[in-house]
């Protein structure tokens, strides 16, 4: 694994927009073509089986976090810990996740947290690094095989029945979200589902027929949301998500792997596990270096790094609902050299890498590369390849 | 479809089952995204006429998509001036599967009056909405 120097291309910003990446200059620079990562095929190799098999480890541990009634671990409001233990015995299917890891291609890539809820980043991932690849290295491979393994997922879900309704629905204002949702809705298309598009926010409860419906009150009996079920079943309608009248992709059971308790029951369950690292709910078990994370957090906020040289500490308002403290694994630090000034200082550049996994396969990897050590809400998506 | 479509056989056969890329990505709702300005129209799409119909009442402003760019099963509503999200996409009626620019000059066919049916305004009395979205602030809501 390296990090090369690349040249952007001259219409980037035109090849960005035509597959509805609109937000390809969200917060200054997001989309970073101005560099890249190379692996080797072994190297992607084993980031794919280790991807698989911390996917393994993450469904074992929900079955026992299910069966030993541990969902207060979870900060899971009590009412609806039966509706989570049944969407798992159900097997409600997923579509989607994303885990990230630490790794500089040497040794085990360690597993940070799963997104495994609303995982973002996807269409950069998918369609607009593959673009990049076709434009500037045609010979070379990427591990990004997420358009075709979404599309023969969705055809999964959707069995050979004739097309049904499939809502697909995000916040309002958030061309991110936006995008995201209807790549996915896209993929659905693909696969033969007849799909709408709704806001979160619009969506209506009818009290008489007890089911959400959409704005022309149509039963909403199939929906992909990306709202995390932290925050849906803490809101006025999460009452109304008690009947289960409504089919959620993701399903209520994501709820357990989204939340970073699961850190901690994994390294319980999986005591030295090379892709895990060390998580207790209390900091007593380390005696150096660890990361302090809430357990329910997005985009690295309210992360803080216990380091030997000192804290860093990532603000935000998250915590209430408990916290778990993992080992260090710093991400690795690729020097950058001013072009303007060569005895300049070198910058540093902290790239995390996110490994998806469709349904039950690893469908690919997106890095997003920080200043700091800590990936945020701001980091760029830089492209890969590897041959 | 709209086409944002990529050769990648040559490369299946190049790489033969070692390959682990997508060996073509084609999208069918990625939309043209213009910048600001002069109001653009659009046309939003169907499946069905019905749909369509829901819309706009009148059958002479659905058309059947006959311009390739979509399937033939489709309909086009009217040409008429909505909203946009800030990417500058437009938005599409809750009816519709996707919205078309339909460009700033040279619409023939405008849309004699509004939709019959744009949002809410159908809802029964028993149906209560803005129950979810309140913890995003605006913000993603993903990770």
């Amino acid at each position: 694994m390296r990090r090369e120097a690349s040249v952007p291309r001259a219409d980037w910003q035109e090849r960005c927009e035509s597959a509805g990446f609109s937000y390809h200059s969200m917060d200054g620079v997001y989309w970073d073509e101005t560099a890249r990562y190379a692996f080797s095929a072994a190297e992607v190799d084993l980031l794919e089986a280790a991807t698989e098999e911390v996917h393994q480890l993450c469904l074992s541990a929900v079955d026992v976090v299910v069966k030993e009634g541990r969902m207060a671990q979870f900060a899971i409001p009590e009412p609806f810990h039966a509706m989570v233990a049944q969407s798992w015995q159900r097997r409600d299917p997923s579509m989607l996740g994303r885990f990230d890891f630490s790794w500089d291609g040497e040794g085990d890539p360690k597993m940070l947290e799963y997104n495994a809820d609303t995982p973002t980043s996807l269409l950069e991932a998918s369609v607009v690094q593959w673009h990049w690849l076709e434009d500037v290295r045609p010979q070379a491979d990427q591990f990004n095989s997420l358009h075709e393994k979404l599309i023969e997922r969705w055809g999964a879900l959707k069995g050979s029945d004739a097309p049904r309704p499939l809502w697909f629905a995000s916040v309002k204002d958030n061309d991110e979200d936006f995008g995201n949702t209807e790549y996915l809705r896209d993929t659905a298309m693909q696969a033969g589902w007849d799909t709408r598009a709704v806001w979160v926010e619009d969506l209506g409860w009818d009290a008489s027929r007890r089911c959400f419906v959409d704005l022309d009150d149509a039963p909403v009996e199939r929906i992909f949301k990306l709202y995390p079920w932290e925050w849906m079943v803490r809101e006025a309608f999460g009452p109304h998500l008690l009947p289960q009248t409504t089919h959620w992709v993701e399903p209520a059971w994501k709820m357990l792997l989204s939340n970073k308790a699961l850190l901690a029951v994994l390294w319980e369950l999986n005591y030295g596990h090379p892709n895990l690292l060390p998580a207790y709910f209390s900091p007593s078990h380390f005696a150096g270096e660890y990361v302090k994370k809430p357990l329910l957090s997005r985009e690295g906020a309210n992360v803080t790094l216990n380091r030997r040289l000192g804290v860093v500490r990532e603000p935000g308002g998250y915590g209430a609902e408990g916290w778990v403290y993992q080992g260090y694994a710093p991400l690795p630090g690729y020097e950058v050299r001013s072009t303007h000034d060569a005895a300049a200082i070198p910058a540093k550049r902290y790239p995390v890498i996110g490994s998806w996994i469709v349904g039950d396969a690893a469908a690919g990897m997106g890095i997003r590369e920080d200043d700091t050590p800590i990936t945020r809400n701001t980091s760029r998506f830089v492209p890969h390849y590897f041959e | 479809m709209i086409g944002v479509q990529c050769g990648g056989e040559g490369m299946e056969k190049r790489r033969g089952d070692k390959r682990k890329r997508s060996a073509a990505i084609t999208l069918v709702l990625a939309g043209s995204l213009t910048g600001c300005g002069d109001p653009e129209a659009q046309r939003d799409v169907y499946t069905n006429l019905e749909s369509c119909q829901k819309d706009w009442r009148d059958p002479k402003d659905c058309t059947r998509v006959a311009d390739g760019q979509r399937s033939s099963s489709y309909f086009y509503g009217p040409r008429y001036f909505g909203s946009s999200y800030p990417s500058g996409r437009p938005r599409s009626s809750p009816n519709a599967i996707d919205a078309a620019r339909a460009g700033r000059g040279g619409v023939t066919h405008m849309a004699s009056g509004a939709r019959a049916s744009s949002g809410g305004s159908s809802s029964s009395s028993s149906v209560s909405r803005s129950g979810f979205g309140s913890s995003s602030h605006s913000m993603s809501s993903g990770g």
